[in-house]
């Protein structure tokens, strides 16, 4: 296996990974509205933590994916 | 050319690579066919030291031809050799004073040098850990007279007569009883070598040395008994041990020369960068000098912008990403880059692409508002405006809820106590007054719902974990919305004396997400509370605060001076970012704070 794909792979990989524990994550714990209403205010820890650090892995996992189809294909 | 002769050639052409013979096996096949005979020889009990030959698993694709795939095989065949050695030792027995326990861990050591799996590993333990004096003892305990070969060959005969005897065990067995009865059917061949040990022969403290037998073979051939045949015993091959020494020095010497290219190669690129550092890069020097030269020339306030600047652009990953791309493309197809860096600078470009998302996040967000028909991007409902789609309860209504939500508080804080105390007091004496008015007010203490009020449309549940004093104030906030609402709507349809269905308490709390999107109210409302001296005073400045919104349709206002900037821009925050982003950044921040201040 060649640097490229394998770097390729392992991104690819590792993307999918942190994708699906971010999307997890925060569909798990964000949910500022309720259907019907219902407000969720922002305290110290918790939730909102756990939501955001989500998020933010989506985001990362999303650009490792990205990062993984570029040296598969460029 | 004919019809034929293409199609003989289209016949021979798939044969050609059959016709090249068979390919030679790669320097990993090699070594994992090494792996399987001293496996094979270690569990047959044969010696892995005499199957073993490092010079044969180094010979080809271990040199700086190979680079960082010689590197890697070198290390490779240093982590066989060093789990051959360990096997070769236990084969030799224990050592003196050396417990069941030790044993048994070199043996554990062994097995995963040799990369066996579970059933090898049950199999060495069968062929290995037997007790003392027991059939297929380990080597060096083992009985030599035949007396006690036709002992143990009994004991092993009874053992195998054992019909619920392991697999394992069984086949370990039979290989013991084969080697006794090999032992006792030839005893020594005629003409055969025999290893005498330094000690003399039996006494178990291991083979001639080099050294010994060096000065054996200089012991000339007349001065030996007629009878006895000798003949010049070639010098033993060097040992595991010495085999392993000398793989791991050109290990080391392979690995400090692929360091020293790659260090170049890595050098080389960041003299070219330095040249052209692309757009961010120059973006990032033009500020930094900027700063500079400001700060040489005295304009603090300039330098600081100027360093501000180039700074947001390294925190924005913007600069990381454009020189680990930069980077990669260097360095992807040279062979002296290790693939270890090329998969760090990947890392490092993914890892600042999505910092440089994160970064640009809030951007998309407030583009997206304005798409969404904002026409500025807003920072939330300023106090007194109108909240859009609620309409305004009656002052009696308003009144009535505030005056019962009024005598809850002060009886649950007439006791005193801590703020957390008084709070979760005050949240108990809720739940009678939301049972009123059909709402569930419940409280929770999990983990997980930590630094939430959790507000559905008829059930409220507040966490008092933590800021007991901050989210029992959304409670307050809450139920003083619901019950105006619900107290509203049995007035206008004069209901009296009984509680409302669900779908008369679904129209009757219409109003409370747009009441609720009025989230700077709320946040600096439950800030004045938590801050406040006295908790009484500062629930009763939001109870008065609510009656008013209630009463107008306006967003809730408080006085200026309770309101201090950092509560404003905390409330603000959670409206422009969303409340998870807010709780972010701020946890995020006073994780740092935190590890700092530990730090000092």
């Amino acid at each position: 296996m060649s640097d490229r794909t394998f770097l390729a792979v392992v991104s690819l990989a590792s993307g999918a990974v942190l994708c699906c524990v971010g999307f997890v994550l925060h569909r798990r714990f964000s949910e500022p509205f309720e259907p019907g209403g219902g407000f969720r205010p922002a305290g110290p820890p918790g939730r909102g933590l756990a939501a955001y650090a989500g998020a933010g892995l989506l985001v990362f996992g999303a650009c490792f994916l990205l990062a993984g189809l570029t040296f598969l294909f460029v | 050319m004919r019809r034929a002769q293409i199609l003989l050639l289209a016949c021979l052409f798939p044969a050609v690579p059959a016709l090249a013979g068979p390919a030679s096996p790669t320097p990993e096949q090699k070594l994992d066919e090494a792996r399987r005979v001293a496996v094979t020889a270690f569990l047959a009990r044969q010696s892995v030291e005499a199957v073993v030959k490092a010079d044969e698993l180094t010979a080809v694709g271990a040199d700086e031809r190979a680079g960082w795939d010689g590197v890697k095989h070198l290390e490779a065949v240093r982590d066989f050799l060093k789990g051959a050695a360990d096997a070769s030792e236990v084969q030799k027995g224990k050592q003196d004073g050396e417990t069941d326990r030790a044993y048994e861990r070199r043996l554990l050591d062994a097995c995963s040098g040799l990369k066996m799996n579970g059933q090898q590993f049950a199999k060495a333990r069968g062929v290995y850990l037997q007790p003392a004096g027991a059939p297929g003892a380990r080597p060096g305990t083992a009985p030599k007279t035949p007396q006690e070969l036709a002992a143990e060959q009994a004991a092993v005969e009874r053992m195998l007569a054992n019909p619920s005897l392991p697999a394992g065990r069984r086949e370990a067995l039979s290989q013991r009883m084969a080697a006794i009865r090999r032992q006792l059917e030839a005893g020594p061949a005629d003409g055969q070598v025999m290893l005498a040990s330094a000690g003399g022969w039996g006494a178990g403290s291991g083979p001639m040395s080099r050294e010994e037998l060096r000065r054996l073979n200089a012991v000339p051939a007349a001065s030996g008994p007629r009878s006895l045949r000798t003949g010049a015993i070639p010098a033993p091959a060097p040992g595991l041990r010495e085999q392993l020494r000398d793989v791991s020095a050109r290990h080391a010497r392979l690995l400090a020369t692929q360091q020293k290219k790659e260090g170049a190669v890595l050098s080389e690129f960041e003299e070219e960068y330095k040249r052209d550092p692309g757009t961010v890069g120059q973006a990032v020097q033009f500020w930094d000098e900027c700063a500079a030269r400001n700060s040489r020339s005295g304009s603090t306030a300039a330098s600081w912008g100027c360093g501000a600047m180039s700074g947001l652009l390294r925190f924005s990953g913007l600069a990381g990403v454009e020189k680990n791309a930069a980077k990669l493309g260097y360095t992807i197809d040279n062979r002296d880059v290790s693939r270890g860096t090329k998969l760090k600078t990947g890392g490092a470009l993914a890892l600042d692409s999505g910092m440089t998302v994160l970064t640009f996040l809030p951007v998309a967000g407030g583009v997206s508002r304005l798409a969404q028909g904002e026409k500025v991007i807003s920072f939330g409902p300023r106090a007194g405006s109108a909240i859009a789609g609620f309409t305004a309860v009656s002052d009696d209504a308003a009144r009535a809820v505030s005056g019962e939500i009024t005598t809850a508080i002060r009886t649950a804080t007439k006791a005193g106590g801590t703020k957390p105390e008084q709070a979760r007091a005050v949240l108990a004496g809720l739940r009678e007054t939301g049972k009123k008015y059909g709402i569930q007010v419940a409280e929770d203490r999990s983990l997980l719902g930590m630094g939430m009020s959790s507000g559905g449309p008829a059930s409220l549940v507040t966490n008092t974990r933590v800021g007991a004093a901050h989210e029992v104030t959304h409670a307050v906030q809450q139920l003083q919305l619901r019950a105006g609402l619900v107290r509203d709507f049995m007035a206008r349809n004069g209901i009296a004396g009984r509680a409302l269905n669900p779908a008369e308490m679904k129209e009757a709390l219409r109003g409370v997400e747009a009441f609720e999107r009025a989230i700077p109210a709320f946040e600096q409302g439950a800030a004045i509370a938590a801050r406040s001296q006295s908790y009484t005073a500062g629930l009763l400045t939001n109870v008065s605060a609510f009656e008013k919104g209630l009463m107008t349709g306006r967003v809730p206002a408080f006085a200026p001076a309770e309101v201090g900037l950092m509560t404003n821009l905390y409330s603000r925050a959670n409206y422009v970012l969303g409340f998870t982003q807010t709780q972010g950044f701020v946890n995020t921040g006073a994780m740092v704070i935190g590890v700092n201040r530990a730090a000092q």
